[in-house]
C-alpha cells in the first residue's frame, strides 16, 4: 500500500466511537467481510462487532483481506475514506482476541494521560 | 645421585630467591595505602543513576519528553531505556547502522537507529531483515540529537503475534500509570494510616468475616500496602505491634491457605488476593 505517512496522530478506534471523529483520520482495525466487485469499496467488521465501510477513491493495488488496519477519514456517514491500509498475511484471523484489543483501545481513550497521542 | 652437584643446588637455591623475591615484592604491594583509598573522597560525582527499567511508551510520549540533565522525564516517569511497537514506514541501510521511520499511530513517526555490521557473521540474527510496513517490537535507548528524538535500538523485532500490539497497549498504559502514582507516594509506606481508598474495604468490619482480631489486623496491614511486590514480614510486624512473631506468622499462614494473601516476590511478601 502506498506509503504516504500521516504525520499526526491516528487514533486507534472501533465503530462506536466513529461518530466522536467525524472529519479526523483514525485508524482501523477489522476483519474484511465483504469486497465491492469494481473494488471502491469493501466492509470490515471492527472489533466490537460492528460493521464499517471503506471507500476507496483509486483502485486497491493489492487485495484485502483477513485481518486489516485502514487508516482514513471519518466522513459524516461514519465510513471510512481509505488512505492506506496494513494487512497481516502471519496472522490468522481467529487467533487475534478481537475483544481484548477493543478494550484495551477504549482504556487508551479513558486514560489517554497515560496512552499519549498528539 | 645424592652428590650435590654445584647446578642442582645453585637451580634449587635460585628458585627460593626468586620465590622469596616475588611474596616481597607481593607483600610490598598488598601493604601499600594508596590502593584502597575511600572512593568518595575522590571527584564529586554528578552521574545519577538511571532508570533500570524498561518502559513501554507510545512513540508521542518519547517526542514530549523533557530532559533534565542527562535524565528524560516522561511525564513524571524517569524514562531511559525504552520499547516501542509500531509500524515501519522505511528501513534505510547505512554502512555502520540501519535507520528506520516507525509510526505508532500516536503522532510523527520516530528515527531509530540500529548499529550494527551488516557484513558481520552473525548478522542474520542480530539485525533481521525488517519489511517496511510491517509491524515490529524496538527496544533501545532515548537519545537526543540537538532537540531531534531518536531512539537508539539494540533490538528490533518483527511482530508475529498481534496480540502483542493490544499487550503494548495495555502495557504503556499500566506502566506509566504505575509509576506516576508510586512517585506520588511518601517514601514511608510503612504508616499504617496510609490505605489505599479501593484496597481497605474490610478495616472496619470486625470479626465479620470469620477472622480473628489478630488475623483481621494482619489482614488489613496487606490490604493497605500498595506496593506491587506486597509488603514483608519484617513491616508488617512492624506496623501490627500488637500481634506477637509467632501469632503473625500463624496469621499469614491461615490467611494464605484460606487464600486472602499470596506470597510474591518470596515466602515473606505477601499481597493481598482481593484488589
Amino acid at each position: 500500500m502506498a506509503a504516504n505517512p500521516i504525520v499526526g496522530p491516528k487514533p486507534r478506534v472501533n465503530a462506536s466511537m466513529l461518530p466522536r471523529f467525524q472529519g479526523k483520520i483514525v485508524c482501523l482495525l477489522g476483519i474484511v467481510q465483504t469486497c465491492d466487485e469494481n473494488g471502491m469499496s469493501f466492509k470490515m467488521k471492527t472489533t466490537d462487532g460492528q460493521d464499517v465501510l471503506v471507500i476507496v477513491s483509486e483502485m486497491l493495488s493489492e487485495y484485502v483481506e483477513g485481518l486489516v488496519e485502514v487508516i482514513g477519514r471519518v466522513n459524516h456517514q461514519n465510513n471510512i475514506d481509505y488512505i492506506s491500509s496494513s494487512t497481516f498475511p502471519q496472522q490468522t484471523p481467529s487467533d487475534f482476541d478481537m475483544a481484548h484489543y477493543n478494550q484495551a483501545i477504549q482504556l487508551a481513550q479513558d486514560f489517554s494521560d497515560f496512552y499519549v497521542v498528539a | 645421585m645424592w652428590s650435590n652437584q654445584g647446578g642442582g643446588g645453585g637451580g634449587f637455591d635460585g628458585g627460593y630467591g626468586t620465590g622469596g623475591g616475588g611474596a616481597g615484592s607481593g607483600g610490598g604491594g598488598f601493604n601499600s595505602p594508596g590502593g584502597f583509598g575511600s572512593p568518595s573522597q575522590s571527584q564529586p560525582s554528578k552521574v545519577r543513576v538511571k532508570s533500570k527499567s524498561l518502559l513501554p511508551c507510545t512513540i508521542q510520549q518519547i517526542l514530549n519528553a523533557q530532559q533534565f540533565d542527562d535524565v528524560f522525564k516522561i511525564g513524571e516517569v524517569e524514562a531511559y531505556q525504552v520499547t516501542i511497537v509500531g509500524l515501519t514506514r522505511s528501513v534505510k541501510q547505512q554502512e555502520t547502522h540501519v535507520t528506520y521511520e516507525i509510526d505508532d499511530m500516536s503522532g510523527p513517526t520516530l528515527s531509530v537507529r540500529h548499529y550494527g555490521d551488516k557484513n558481520s557473521p552473525d548478522a542474520d540474527k542480530a539485525m533481521p531483515v525488517i519489511m517496511e510496513n510491517s509491524y515490529v517490537r524496538v527496544c533501545g535507548v532515548i537519545r537526543n540529537f540537538s532537540g531531534q528524538m531518536s531512539i537508539a535500538a539494540f533490538q528490533i523485532i518483527p511482530i508475529k503475534d498481534l496480540n502483542e500490539l493490544t499487550s503494548h497497549i495495555l502495557e504503556v498504559i499500566h506502566s506509566h500509570m504505575y509509576h506516576t502514582k508510586r512517585n506520588r507516594l511518601p517514601e514511608a509506606v510503612g504508616g499504617a494510616a496510609k490505605a489505599l481508598p479501593a484496597g481497605n474495604a474490610f478495616a472496619g468490619a470486625q470479626a465479620q468475616n470469620g477472622l480473628t482480631s489478630a488475623q483481621q489486623q494482619v489482614y488489613s496491614a496487606i490490604c493497605a500496602c500498595p506496593l506491587q511486590e506486597g509488603i514483608g514480614i519484617k513491616e508488617l510486624q512492624q506496623q501490627v505491634g500488637s500481634v506477637s512473631q509467632h501469632a503473625l506468622r500463624e496469621a499469614v499462614e491461615f490467611l494464605s491457605s484460606e487464600g486472602h494473601i499470596y506470597s510474591t516476590i518470596d515466602d515473606d511478601h505477601y499481597k493481598s488476593t482481593d484488589g
